[in-house]
Order: C-alpha cells, then sequence, then structure tokens
C-alpha cells in the first residue's frame, strides 16, 4: 500500500496556478526530492528556493508548462551540480561499497542505496518515485529524453533491487 | 507500482531537516536577480502578506444532501453518526504513514522502524509494534531473521511474510533471500517460521538477475495465503540457439523474444525530441540509450508535436523471433520472466505452505507492480496492480477471488479507476476498498453487479477534472472495520489544502470532519487510521511552531 504523491507537485498545466499555491503546496516535496539526490538538505533548500526564485520570475510561462514542479526540480538540480563543482565536491562520495560486502539480511537505507547511484540515474528515480511523475514527465523534467529516462530508471531500480531485497521488481 | 521503494523513499526524504519555507525570502531573491521584468498577477503580492494567516481552517461549500454520480452508489455528504474529538497527546507512538496493520486477541499490530533508527548507514528492518487502543504503542518482538513487509491476523494468530536468511542462489553478484512465513499465538512472544517452497535455483539457472519479493499475507477461515512476486531477467544470449548473437539487443513479447536489428529508436519521420523543446535549456543530442540487452519502448514525436509509445520492434526491425519454448522457457521460470504473482497456502496454525496458482491462466500485463491481499468470510480476495500500467504512470488493477486460497479465479471488471489500494475490508456484506486514481480518492463494493464508485472529489465537492495527475481529493490513510470507513483526506482546491475525516456506516452517507479543526492547527494530514470495534483513531502529523519537526495527535470517532 502505498501514499499517494500530494497534488500540488503534479497538477496539470492546462490552467496556470497561483504562484503562492504552487510554492506552499511544492516547495518542501520538491527540496526533499532534491535532498535525497544530492545527499545535502540545506544545499537542497537553497537550490529549490533559487529555482523557486527563478520560477517567479518567469511565472507567466513556468506556470503554464505540463509540470512546473518537475521544472523546479531540474532548475534547482543544475543549479545544485554547478555550486557542487565550484565547491569541488562530489555528489555521490558518502556511501560506496560493494553490494557483495554487505553482511545479509541486514540492508542499508534507502538513503544510502541511493548515494550508490551515479546521480542521474538517481535524479531519475527521485522523480519517477518520489516526485511522483510519469515516464515521460520525468524525461520532459530533466530535459533528457524518454529512452534515456527509462535506460536510467532501469538501471537505477536494477541496483536498488540488488540491494534493497524487499523492492518489487519494475517493468519498464 | 513499486510501493516499497516509494515508501522508502518517503522515509528517506523525511530524514532531511529543511529550513523552512518563507515566500518573502523567495519573492525578495527573485527581484534582486531582476534579469527581466516578470508579469504576474496580483495575488502573488497578496499571497506574501497573507503567509502568516495560513492557519484559517479552510472547508469547502458543499451542499450535503448533492447526490454523487458515482456508477451505482448514491453517495452525499450528511451525518454519519459518528463524533470525532481530540484525545489526549500519546506518550508512545510509531512514525511513518499507514503501514500494514493486523488486529489479534484485542491487540492491534502494526509495521514500522525500530525506535532511534534515524541513521543514514544504518541498516532498518521493520519492527511489529502493537496497541490495544490505537493511540499507545509498544515494540513487540519479530520473527528471528525475518525482515517483515507485512501482517496478517486470523482468529488468534498473527502472521509476518518478509525475506529471511540468504540461499545459496546469487543474482548479480550478491545472494538471494528467501521468502518466509512467520506465525505466533502468544502475541509474538513465540514465533514459528517456513521457508516457503520457491526454487529460486531453478530461475537463477537461466537468468542474469532473479529476486523475491514477499507481497503479502491473509488470512481466512479456509487458510492462510501468501502471495510473492519474484521477477526474472533472462540471459538471453545464453539460451539463444548456437552460433546466434544479440549485439543490437533484444525485446521480451508476450510469446517469446525479437532479437533486434542495428535500427533508430524512433521510426522513420519521428524523433525523439519533442518539438516544443524544454524550456530552459536544449537536450543533448550526446544524451543517447545504449541498445545493448534488452530494449523497452521508446516515446517518439512527429513533426506536429504529438507522439506515442514505439516498440523497439517497430523502429529497429527484428533479426530472428524466438518463441519461449524455442527458448525452453517455460513453467515457474516464465512465470518470473513476465513477473507473474506466486500463491501460496497453508491451513491455519500450520506448516506446509503449498504453491496454488492462478486457474485460466490469468496474468497481470506487464508483470505486478504492487498488490494486496485480504481475507474476508466469502475468501480471499487479491488485488494486484500491473508495473506497467499506462503511459500517464497510472497501474492497472486485476483482481482475483478465492474462495479456500487454494483456486484463483479473476474477478470480471477492473476496479477501474484506482491506483492504489489503502484499505480493504466488508461493508454491508461487500467487499469494499478505498484507494487513490487519477483524479483523486476512491470508494468501491464489489457488488453481485460489479465494482460499483465513488469519486471522494465528487462527494467533497471539489473538481474531478480527469486530467492526467490532476488529483482534487487524495485519501491519505483510510481503515474498514466494526465502525465502517474512515478516511483520511486532503483536498487541494481554494486557497490550501484541508485535511478531513470522511466517515461512513453504511458507504453511502458520509460525515466530514475537518483535521485542522479537531487539532486547532494546520496538520500535515492524517497518518494513520485505526478501528478497534467501535471507535476509529486517526493519527494526525502537526508541525510544531518551529516549522521544521512535527509530532502527531489523535483524534477519536465515536458512534453518537
Amino acid at each position: 500500500m502505498s501514499k499517494p504523491v500530494p497534488a500540488a507537485i503534479t497538477v496539470a498545466g492546462s490552467v496556470a496556478l497561483d504562484f503562492e499555491d504552487f510554492y506552499r503546496g511544492g516547495r518542501d516535496r520538491v527540496a526533499r526530492a532534491l535532498a535525497l539526490t544530492l545527499g545535502d538538505g540545506h544545499l537542497a533548500a537553497d537550490a529549490v528556493d533559487e529555482a523557486m526564485a527563478r520560477a517567479y520570475q518567469r511565472w507567466d510561462r513556468v506556470g503554464h508548462l505540463d509540470n512546473p514542479g518537475g521544472w523546479v526540480y531540474r532548475v534547482a538540480l543544475n543549479w545544485s551540480l554547478s555550486v557542487l563543482q565550484r565547491r569541488r565536491r562530489p555528489v555521490r562520495a558518502v556511501h560506496n561499497r560493494d553490494p557483495q560486502d554487505v553482511e545479509q539480511p541486514a540492508e542499508p537505507t534507502i538513503r544510502a542505496a541511493l548515494e550508490e547511484l551515479d546521480v542521474r540515474q538517481r535524479a531519475v528515480v527521485v522523480c519517477r518515485y518520489y516526485l511522483g511523475l510519469s515516464e515521460l514527465e520525468t524525461a520532459d523534467a530533466l530535459g533528457i529524453r524518454p529512452g534515456t529516462a527509462k535506460s536510467r530508471l532501469h538501471r537505477g531500480l536494477r541496483h536498488l533491487q540488488a540491494r534493497l531485497a524487499h523492492l518489487a521488481p519494475e517493468e519498464l | 507500482m513499486n510501493d516499497h521503494l516509494r515508501a522508502d523513499l518517503d522515509s528517506g526524504a523525511n530524514v532531511y531537516d529543511l529550513p523552512p519555507a518563507d515566500l518573502d525570502r523567495v519573492v525578495k531573491r527573485a527581484r534582486q536577480r531582476d534579469r527581466r521584468r516578470h508579469r504576474l498577477t496580483g495575488s502573488v503580492a497578496a499571497v506574501a502578506l497573507l503567509a502568516g494567516t495560513f492557519a484559517a481552517v479552510q472547508v469547502a461549500n458543499h451542499d450535503p444532501k448533492t447526490k454523487v454520480a458515482s456508477d451505482a452508489i448514491a453517495a452525499h455528504l450528511g451525518d454519519a453518526g459518528i463524533d470525532w474529538q481530540r484525545a489526549g497527546d500519546p506518550a508512545s507512538t510509531i512514525a511513518g504513514w499507514q503501514q500494514d496493520m493486523a488486529e489479534v486477541g484485542g491487540q492491534t499490530y502494526a509495521l514500522s522502524t525500530a525506535p532511534g533508527q534515524a541513521a543514514a548507514d544504518q541498516p532498518q528492518p521493520k519492527v511489529v509494534w502493537r496497541s490495544g487502543d490505537g493511540l499507545e504503542w509498544s515494540q513487540a518482538s519479530t520473527p528471528d531473521g525475518l525482515y517483515v513487509s507485512d501482517l496478517a491476523a486470523g482468529e488468534n494468530q498473527l502472521y509476518a511474510i518478509g525475506t529471511g536468511p540468504a540461499t545459496s542462489v546469487t543474482s548479480g553478484g550478491r545472494a538471494v533471500p528467501e521468502v518466509r512465513v512467520g506465525w505466533s499465538a502468544d502475541g509474538t512472544a513465540n514465533w514459528q517460521q517456513q521457508a516457503l517452497p520457491l526454487d529460486l535455483q531453478a530461475i537463477a539457472a537461466k537468468a542474469t538477475s532473479v529476486s523475491a519479493r514477499p507481497v503479502g499475507v491473509a488470512v481466512g477461515a479456509n487458510g492462510v495465503v501468501a502471495v510473492v512476486a519474484v521477477s526474472a531477467e533472462l540471459d538471453v544470449p545464453r539460451l539463444l540457439p548456437a552460433g546466434e548473437t544479440a549485439p543490437h539487443g533484444w525485446a521480451i513479447t508476450a510469446d517469446g523474444v525479437d532479437v533486434l536489428a542495428d535500427g533508430p529508436e524512433c521510426p522513420a519521420g519521428m524523433t525523439i525530441e519533442s518539438p516544443k523543446g524544454s524550456l530552459d535549456s536544449p537536450r543533448k543530442a550526446s544524451d543517447t540509450t545504449s541498445a545493448v540487452g534488452r530494449q523497452y519502448a521508446s516515446y517518439c514525436f512527429s513533426p506536429d508535436g504529438t507522439g506515442r509509445s514505439v516498440e523497439p520492434t517497430e523502429s529497429r526491425g527484428v533479426v530472428a523471433h524466438h518463441t519461449w519454448s524455442d527458448l525452453h522457457v517455460d513453467g515457474d521460470l516464465l512465470r518470473a520472466v513476465q513477473n507473474q504473482p506466486f500463491m501460496f497456502r497453508a491451513d491455519p496454525g500450520k506448516a506446509g505452505f503449498e504453491r496454488t496458482d492462478v486457474v485460466n491462466g490469468a496474468t497481470v500485463s506487464g508483470g505486478v507492480g504492487g498488490a494486496v491481499v485480504h481475507a474476508d468470510a466469502s475468501g480471499f480476495t487479491l488485488v494486484l496492480a500491473s508495473s506497467q500500467g499506462t503511459k500517464d504512470g497510472f497501474a492497472e488493477q486485476v483482481v482475483l477471488r478465492s474462495p479456500d486460497g487454494r483456486t484463483w479465479q479473476e474477478e470480471a471488471g477492473a476496479l477501474a479507476g484506482v491506483d492504489t489500494v489503502l484499505a480493504m475490508g466488508t461493508v454491508n456484506g461487500h467487499l469494499a476498498v478505498v484507494g487513490g486514481g487519477r483524479s483523486g480518492g476512491i470508494y468501491a463494493e464489489l457488488r453481485p453487479e460489479g465494482w460499483q464508485t465513488t469519486s471522494l472529489s465528487q462527494l467533497l465537492g471539489v473538481p474531478d477534472s480527469g486530467a492526467v495527475d490532476t488529483k482534487s481529493s487524495w485519501p491519505s490513510a483510510a481503515a474498514i472495520g466494526p465502525l465502517g470507513v474512515v478516511i483520511g483526506v486532503t483536498d487541494a482546491t481554494g486557497d490550501n489544502s484541508n485535511s478531513s475525516v470522511l466517515a461512513s456506516r453504511d458507504g453511502s452517507t458520509w460525515s466530514r470532519t475537518s483535521v485542522d479543526q479537531l487539532v486547532g492547527g494546520r496538520s500535515s494530514g492524517v497518518q494513520r487510521i485505526v478501528i478497534k470495534d467501535d471507535r476509529a483513531v486517526a493519527t494526525v502529523s502537526l508541525p510544531n511552531p518551529d516549522g521544521k519537526t512535527s509530532r502527531q495527535v489523535s483524534v477519536v470517532g465515536t458512534p453518537r
């Protein structure tokens, strides 16, 4: 049984949202998604606020996108990666061990397992399964081809399933 | 659908302490950027002014006697005869959103993480919690070595299904754990266990990866049913006839494997790029998919901007086709490749689980993503969500029924519009389901004429646009029990989202009570609902004044 995705992140965009509704309804969700991707909650919050500021500047366009939450996520992710690059800090330095080293049946946490993924795979997994975007929306949100999103998702899920035994196999 | 992954991600994301949202700061930041003149509705400025007043409770205006245009259930808002009040704050509770629960011997059992488990790099096996009143929870014991994923209760026994010790079967260099069922007749003091009879070795012999995931366990008068989802990725190059290779990958079809030619991802006249493009930056032409191994459908666009899913066999061409028979793929291996459920049955309180399969070869298109198994007086119900779903990402549901857990039949008529299932039970003598769909929350009853549903969005009087991913209302927790049906629901219309409890004794007359009014603040929604006899306990997450942390408070509903 699963917890549903809050509406504010995935509202379709044929009717423009009020920016305040969008910010209040979606800021924390997007920030937590980015925190999962980066492993850094404070950087994620700062990046999402930066992206939200950009969304505010161009709300007449962003507000009509199919998925403004996905747009904010991507802008925030790109901004974060550029910040990290300037800091010369790798995104995935926290947890990187051989899966075979793990004793059974103990499992790593989802955060630890995510950190073993390439950040691009992590972003796809987070968009698809945390933000609740479809594969097409995930591709659109990240500015990549649907086939690329599908491929990254497949590889990411395969790794997570190998590390977290209770996860369901996913047909892509 | 991968509900466990979603739950894990939710849990992982909630560990982060975020600085509080601050709309004023964002607006100032935007103005400081001053990159271009922005056009914005006047409401934004008003928003910032109203930022401190959002504790105000919003209740949608609604005619309580308006009939809802559901398929058959004439549902309406009214007086369900249930009164709600806030309970004293619990001294000990459990974190997390609604988890699997079971009730036996007057005690409610639930799965959650152990207290204090918050470190990112530490294992977080779920533990069993116990409550006598739905308010206060204490930790109970868990079967040794079992990573529990579902609970069920019989007349006097508690059952748990999960993954156990690693087997000798390896997948990707890692040992695959076996799936076990444990049961206790003395309130979790002592557990017995049995590994489910599943030959993973035989499946792994022809696969590059294999996994077995416990889906659920249910206890009825006529037996105990356990459901496992087994998945395998076929090692196609090893199975091909001698001398044949698949350098450009392969695709799995309904009856076998297509070996692909070296072709483009999209057919002539279509592109992988949307003509619409993206707002911020062009897509990178170098960002390509390598056509090695199993290939999947791509989404391709026509020059007019319309798109469709294109199977790799259509765009790339097929060099050779091999049926399952050609490749000697059959039996459990084929079920695993197609990601179909494996069912097991035992007599209550006894070891001896045996395989029981679906009659008439009913299969779930695209494989099983998520599943819920339920027992009542009439037998067992298994709701299976296809992991393939629609292109919008919503799963399609298949409902299987069995009187005794030995033979299963597919229920005629799909449970349409339901993507996730939060609660199952019996109402008016009918199987009832609370779930979420593409348009919001759904309450459904399985009547002799088929599934009859009520849209919670319509019930609440909020728009039900039916647009992709537009959710006017969402149930966050639900329970069905002697008191009736209780649903924690959030609707996102108006200026803000509102959290309510919907309650009904008969599935027709529903009362709506504002949770925010009950708890005296703006809540984050109902996390968990327990119905014990004639009262319901809804646990609500309420942010603390610091905006960074939250606490749990409970509201109790009792019949008038």
